[in-house]
């Protein structure tokens, strides 16, 4: 099993991911449907990349009143099934590290590690986003960046543009 | 709309009559014009009549992205703005990177068109193809940082914001725009036009897309595009200490610009080298929308009077205008001068170059130290050029002329300091020296916006390019070319680099990976923008060239609208009467008229006025210009 792991002190903001996600997902440059979004504090100079980093106990699949939610055991890829999925964004709400948005169109979407082989990993032009073999030391590794991006989006205040950018409750203002 | 790559919508936004109408793009446009400049060229000449003061309601201003604007090939984050220009009453133009470029399109627009003057201070506020204008008295006379911060609060967290500080509602004639906090239109000041319109701030928010009409081809092209990005030593460079690797390259040529470019070496610069910045003060990088070169550089300083503050830092540009021009090596009052211009929307290099001018006349007595507000002014020392720059910034005292920009301030004073302000067509020269470096001092001179170091700078003709340039333009032409100290075929290299770097600028691609470092050129842009647009022919080199050369042309025919001939394409006389006083230069100096001949030819432009001849018109398609040339008497017989 492989393991995706943030670096944020490498991530340059450049949204290169969020191309290539939108790209592989529906053939056109479109970041707001990205399973991948790099929230930013411009004032700063802080970018913080936010994608499902598929749980080993989702918050987002206990929730799920649908069962539209669901673990692969296998892959560890955490799945959603979007015909059983009703919209109800509690999913976004739990989801700690905001890895669950929504699309203008009101459709939930996350990541599925591309079926096991991330675009935007292949892409990432810093080495921010790698992909790599489960270990006791990649797990750590997976540990320390989880416990490093709740402090960004506390230290930074991007709890707001976090859900902001899920656009929870439609695309409106 | 039959092109992809575009949006396919544009703004027209009236502030005196505060109405707005939203139309379809006109596929004329964009089969002819293709994008950013070439846009606000054509419109700004249709619609501005010439002689109108750029500070009236008069003006207009254009904000345009290209058809690559918000895809993955990289660099495409860049996005322009023009107008005619107060500080020098001719072409302005100035483009920035960031992410607002891309989220303009992805709410659904091509380009806006703003005009008028509104009664009171005004915002404007894009969400996905609503456009709303907002009351913005609370927001005035607030900083760069204080009105993003506010506009992001009312509009929403992720909104891109363009605004202007307080030296555009000052209307300081190189104020600057500045968007996402730190990317800056700097030159010719359109930050003052904006303020003239009363117009602080633009913020948008899209969640649209961006179609390609080939999506195979095209990501296959990216695919490469990227990897001669990653692959490339200098880019790798840059990526690892941005624009400040320039110092370095420049100190060892001898065409750092030093104390008001008298000379080309610093004796200060091993302070202000790319390694030495990165070990003392380096945090973090950061990337524009869709680049792999990440070339900006988040700088603290973390003691001294300067101590506290983490931005992004100061460009090679910024280093030269308050560093070496200003015989100052002490890079925590270079960071702080930059973050001060950021903050009040003041262009950089002007700004470094106005207090360059005026410490040299008083360094000179041409100026008395009684007349400069009782600061200390000598080279180097820093403290007293902060001061101006919040003088500047505020019109107060001799900041006040010096807002006006060196020609303007040299003219008042008089007393001979028209001799020491370095500037063509009215904008500042930036941190080249056509001394050391023939080609630019050609381009300084006739590049439509003035003194300009991106429209024109080649930069395969020095620093061991050789085999780039023959390709470019010939083997035959080795060595001479590629000699910085001969006039020799810079003209046919000036005018090429200037047909191509217009098509960068309509697409719109950055300076650097087409620029410097030389890895994409117009064989790249003949690749892409066929599997982006669905335009077979802008798979045609001489075709896109003819688009590049008829967006110069039509440049120059606004100029010349404006009275511009051969007498204006001038450099300041130091570089022709006096000799670089020390380094690898020693004893150069430009021989002007000799290129400008050359290059009028090659141009299809008059020697005499330097005005384009009818034919050279004609075959651009730029018919009625003919006309309207001919109507003021100027077109050439």
């Amino acid at each position: 099993m492989k393991l995706l792991i943030i670096d944020y002190d490498l991530c340059s903001g450049c949204r290169v991911c969020e191309l290539i996600c939108s790209m592989e997902h529906a053939g056109v440059f479109k970041p707001s449907i990205s399973r991948i979004r790099v929230v930013k504090n411009d004032k700063l100079s802080i970018d913080v990349p936010l994608v499902c980093i598929q749980c080993e106990s989702p918050a987002c699949v206990n929730i799920c009143p649908a069962k539209a939610l669901s673990r692969d055991e296998e892959t560890g890829i955490v799945r959603l099934n979007p015909d059983k999925c009703i919209g109800c964004n509690l999913c976004i709400l739990k989801c700690p590290y905001h890895g669950v948005f929504k699309t203008p169109d009101g459709v939930v979407v996350k990541c599925d590690l591309c079926g096991g082989d991330p675009r935007c990993v292949k892409y990432c032009p810093t080495g921010a986003l790698q992909y790599v073999e489960e270990s006791p030391e990649t797990k750590a590794k997976r540990e320390k960046s989880r416990e490093k991006l709740l402090k960004l989006l506390k230290e930074y205040e991007l709890e707001k543009p976090a859900l902001r950018i899920a656009r929870v409750g439609g695309s409106g203002a | 709309m039959k092109y992809k790559g575009y949006v396919g919508r544009y703004a027209l936004i009236d502030l005196t009559r505060q109405s707005i109408h939203i139309e379809p793009l006109d596929e004329g446009l964009a089969r002819n014009y293709i994008g950013g400049s070439g846009f606000a060229a054509r419109i700004l000449y249709d619609m501005l009549r010439p002689g109108i003061d750029p500070l009236s309601p008069e003006n207009v201003v254009v904000i345009a992205t290209g058809p690559l604007t918000g895809t993955l090939w990289p660099t495409t984050g860049r996005y322009m703005m023009a107008s005619k220009s107060p500080l020098t009453g001719i072409w302005g133009e100035s483009h920035a990177g960031g992410h607002f470029g891309p989220e303009l399109k992805y709410a659904g627009f091509d380009y806006l068109v703003i005009t008028g003057r509104s009664e009171r201070p005004t915002y404007i506020y894009i969400d996905n193809g609503r456009i709303e204008l907002r009351r913005a008295e609370h927001l005035w006379g607030l900083n760069v940082h204080e009105a993003t911060d506010a506009i992001k609060e009312e509009t929403d967290p992720n909104a891109h914001v363009a605004c202007i500080g307080q030296a555009g509602e000052n209307l300081v004639r190189f104020a600057s725009v500045i968007s996402d906090y730190h990317r800056a239109h700097g030159r010719t000041g359109v930050g003052a036009v904006w303020g003239s319109k009363r117009l602080k701030a633009i913020a948008v928010r899209g969640d649209g897309e961006v179609e390609v009409a080939d999506l195979e081809k095209f990501m296959e092209l990216v695919e490469d595009a990227h990897e001669r990005v990653l692959k490339h030593p200098q880019a790798r460079d840059l990526a690892k200490y941005g624009t400040p690797l320039l110092v370095g390259y420049k100190q060892s040529i001898g065409e750092f610009p030093t104390k008001n470019h008298w000379t080309g070496v610093f004796d200060g610069a091993k302070e202000l080298m790319a390694e030495v910045l990165k070990e003392r003060f380096w945090v973090r990088d950061r990337a524009c929308f869709s680049c792999r070169v990440q070339c900006k550089k988040v700088y603290t300083v973390k003691e001294g009077r300067y101590a506290g503050i983490v931005s992004e830092g100061p460009e090679y540009e910024g280093i030269y205008s308050f560093g070496s021009n200003l015989g100052n090596s002490d890079f925590p009052s270079i960071f702080y001068a930059n973050y001060l211009c950021n903050n009040y929307g003041l262009d950089a290099i002007s700004t470094g170059c106005v207090i360059a001018f005026l410490t040299e006349c008083v360094e000179r007595g041409i100026v008395g130290r009684d007349e400069v507000d009782g600061l200390d002014l000598k080279w180097g020392n820093h403290e007293a050029f902060i001061e101006l720059i919040h003088k500047i910034a505020k019109r107060e005292g001799i900041g006040d002329l010096l807002a006006e920009g060196v020609k303007r301030a040299s003219e008042k004073i008089g007393r001979g300091s028209e001799y020491y302000a370095i500037h063509v067509k009215g904008l500042e020269v930036s941190g080249q020296d056509g001394r050391t470096h023939r080609s630019i001092g050609l381009s300084h001179a006739v590049a439509s916006r003035g003194a300009d170091h991106l429209r024109g700078l080649v930069t395969v003709d020095q620093l061991g390019y050789e085999e780039i340039a023959a390709k470019r333009w010939g083997r035959d032409k080795l060595p001479d070319i590629c000699n910085p100290y001969s006039e020799k075929w810079k003209a046919l290299a000036v005018k090429t680099t200037e047909d191509v770097y217009a098509v960068r600028d309509l697409l719109i691609v950055c300076w650097y990976t087409v620029s410097w470092p030389p890895i994409y050129w117009i064989e790249d842009f003949a690749k892409i923008l066929p599997a982006a647009t669905g335009e077979e022919a802008f798979g045609r080199v001489e075709e896109l060239l003819k688009i590049g050369e008829r967006v110069v042309n039509l440049e120059r025919c606004f100029n010349v609208r404006e009275g511009i001939t051969r007498k204006d394409d001038r450099l300041p006389r130091r570089f022709i009467e006096e000799p670089m006083p020390e380094g690898p230069g020693k004893g150069q100096t430009v021989n002007l008229d000799l290129m400008l001949d050359e290059y009028y030819d090659l141009r299809g432009w008059d020697r005499k006025t330097g005005i384009p001849r009818k034919e050279t018109l004609e075959r651009l398609g730029l018919i009625e210009e003919i006309e309207d040339l001919r109507r003021m008497g100027r077109l050439p017989e």
